[in-house]
């Protein structure tokens, strides 16, 4: 008997995670929905950044010389970090503002 | 008139010898195989067999030639087409170029630009690289080959280059081999030695292209079939002349004397290198795979018990099917594992997933031994939230789309790609300047002109580095007050001079 209530239990228990599971797989739709609709946009867009030229081998060798005496990597991610930190101080700047405006 | 006799009969033997090969193409006068559609299921298994693995044979003519009948069979899969306009890769002081693919005749050597160095450290993957453009045949590198004019460089699996100086035909390829010779001399690791034709044609075939390495490919990548048709086999059997003697060349004869041989039930097994283990492959797999290539030698299961007792639940070998090969063990061969109970996650495939020079079957008899994944497994552990009995597993949500979008070139989205495409190029590791130099003498001197160099700055390259990383600590220090000060406006020290004694107090 206790064999059976348990499986009836367990029934329940799964038809609950089957809706659970319903719900997430629409989520998941939703999301990628959105997702196939970004990427129409991006597709869509008929203006395109420039190719990038080729360097000539030369100027390749060139650069790693310079890169030999002088860390330029450094600097190419130093650059990434400050144009990255900067936007996400305005993220954070923005919300700051908002809270102190609506607290007045 | 015994002249006249004798000049007459020399220019009937003539005329007889040359008569005998109509067109003087070829000397070959048989084996003729017989069409695929008069062929035993057996027959027609084994000229598979012999187009599919076509990589175990030995010999350049046999090699040549039975790659002739592989591809032309299409047992060499559908590869890209046009070997696209390559990506540029920074490697070394130079930028080289990866190719959209090899695997389709004629190779690569349609692409002969860029530079190789020798002191390339990048990702240990297996990567067609070209390694010199047109005119540089005075190229110097620090370490390696001292001069290549042309070719192509395979960066190993193991460290080191595959390369080709210059470039004549697979027979020339080279590839490393740390602590032996470099072209018949002794040189400084990564050493490199000679590689077999087919060797090399294997390794061409490792590395299919990706989409992303191609600009203008046909196809992202190419992939070997498990079968052919009997169509495709004629067509490769057509492609060496199975059934035309005359029209053979050496590699043509090489190859179907063996097929001939196939066919009569002659000697069938040819020593072949261990393949590796697809990843959802059981041993019972694997060694049908060994089987059909002729290997009747004795096979020995063992349960893989280092690893049920080492490896990682989240490992590679944890998620590996029940009765998976785990290691193989050939002869007298050291033992090749699958997954590598010392790896950072213990159980996780190894690095390379396979070696450069697996072990040789070299005979139909020789033992084999695998270690297996055992029914008893541990691996996966049990799921401790569910509970066996009553699983209600539920669904998570998935941002990989959203994740997954490729913004490409588009304006003004693709804003992070293109910068990092402009600004790749300036990213390369550093290497030493090697240059020489010329300086005219004065002609009263009654000299001409003297040469220097190569001069070679790698010996400060231990300054050079000690430089750079004080430079890199300065720079990140800068950095951080920068956007401390500058750009997020925080200047809690005051005024620095406040701090300065002026004498007002005693």
């Amino acid at each position: 008997v206790l064999d059976v209530l348990g499986q009836i239990l367990c029934w329940i228990k799964q038809i609950g995670a089957m809706v659970l599971s319903a719900l997430v797989d629409g989520v998941n739709l939703v999301i990628a929905g959105l997702a196939a609709f970004v990427q129409f946009l991006i597709d869509a867009d008929p203006i395109s950044f420039p190719s990038v030229p080729t360097w000539p081998s030369a100027m390749s060798t060139a650069y790693g010389w310079i890169a030999w005496v002088f860390p330029v990597g450094v600097v190419i991610d130093i650059l990434a970090f400050v144009v990255v930190a900067w936007l996400a101080w305005q993220l954070v700047a923005l919300g700051l503002r908002w809270a102190k405006l609506t607290s007045e | 008139m015994r002249r006249v006799g004798l000049g007459l009969a020399l220019a009937i033997a003539l005329v007889g010898v040359v008569g005998a090969f109509p067109g003087s193409a070829s000397a070959y006068t048989g084996p003729v195989l017989p069409p695929v559609s008069e062929m035993s299921t057996v027959q027609k298994t084994a000229v598979q067999t012999r187009f599919l693995h076509w990589d175990a044979l030995a010999g350049d003519d046999l090699t040549t030639g039975m790659f002739r009948g592989a591809e032309a069979a299409g047992a060499e899969g559908a590869g890209v087409g046009v070997l696209g306009t390559a990506v540029g890769i920074p490697m070394g002081s130079y930028l080289v170029y990866k190719l959209a693919s090899p695997i389709t005749s004629p190779f690569i050597y349609r692409k002969i630009t860029g530079h190789d160095s020798g002191t390339y450290s990048g990702p240990d993957t297996y990567q067609w690289r070209s390694v010199c453009a047109s005119g540089c045949a005075t190229t110097s590198l620090s370490s390696g080959p001292t001069t290549i004019t042309s070719g192509f460089v395979l960066r190993g699996a193991s460290g080191g280059y595959f390369y080709s100086p210059p470039f004549t035909g697979f027979a020339g390829v080279m590839h490393n081999a740390p602590g032996t010779e470099y072209n018949g001399s002794t040189c400084s690791s990564p050493c490199i030695k000679g590689r077999t034709t087919a060797e090399m044609r294997r390794q061409v075939t490792v590395q299919p292209a990706q989409a992303s390495d191609c600009v203008s490919c046909a196809q992202a990548g190419g992939s070997q079939p498990s079968s052919l048709n009997d169509t495709q086999l004629q067509t490769g059997l057509d492609a060496i002349n199975g059934a035309n003697p005359g029209a053979r060349d050496a590699p043509d004869q090489a190859a179907v004397t063996v097929i001939a041989d196939d066919l009569a039930g002659g000697s069938s097994f040819v020593p072949f290198a261990l393949p590796q283990p697809e990843a959802t492959e059981t041993y019972s797999q694997y060694v049908q795979r060994l089987r059909a290539r002729g290997w009747l030698g004795t096979l020995t299961v063992e349960s893989a018990s280092a690893l049920e007792a080492g490896a990682d639940p989240a490992s590679d070998y944890a998620s590996a099917p029940v009765h998976a090969p785990a290691g193989v063990l050939v002869g007298s061969f050291p033992i090749v594992w699958q997954f590598d109970v010392s790896a950072p996650t213990p159980g996780d495939r190894p690095d390379p997933e396979w070696p450069d020079n697996p072990p040789r079957i070299n005979g139909p008899n020789t033992p084999v031994t695998i270690k297996e994944k055992p029914p008893t497994t541990v691996f996966p552990p049990p799921d401790p939230g569910g509970g066996d009995d009553c699983p209600c597993d539920v669904a998570s949500i998935d941002f990989g789309p959203l994740a997954g979008i490729d913004t490409g070139d588009s304006f003004p989205f693709g804003v992070f790609g293109f910068f990092s495409d402009v600004l790749g190029p300036f990213n390369v590791s550093g290497d030493a300047p090697v240059f020489d130099f010329t300086l005219d003498c004065p002609a009263l001197a009654g000299c001409d002109t003297y040469e220097f160099g190569p001069v070679d700055l790698d010996v400060m390259d231990g300054y050079m580095t000690v430089v750079r990383g004080l430079l890199t600590v300065l720079l990140w220090i800068g950095a951080v007050w920068l956007v401390a000060v500058k750009l997020l406006g925080f200047k809690a020290g005051g005024d620095l001079t406040d701090g300065v004694d002026d004498g007002s107090v005693a």
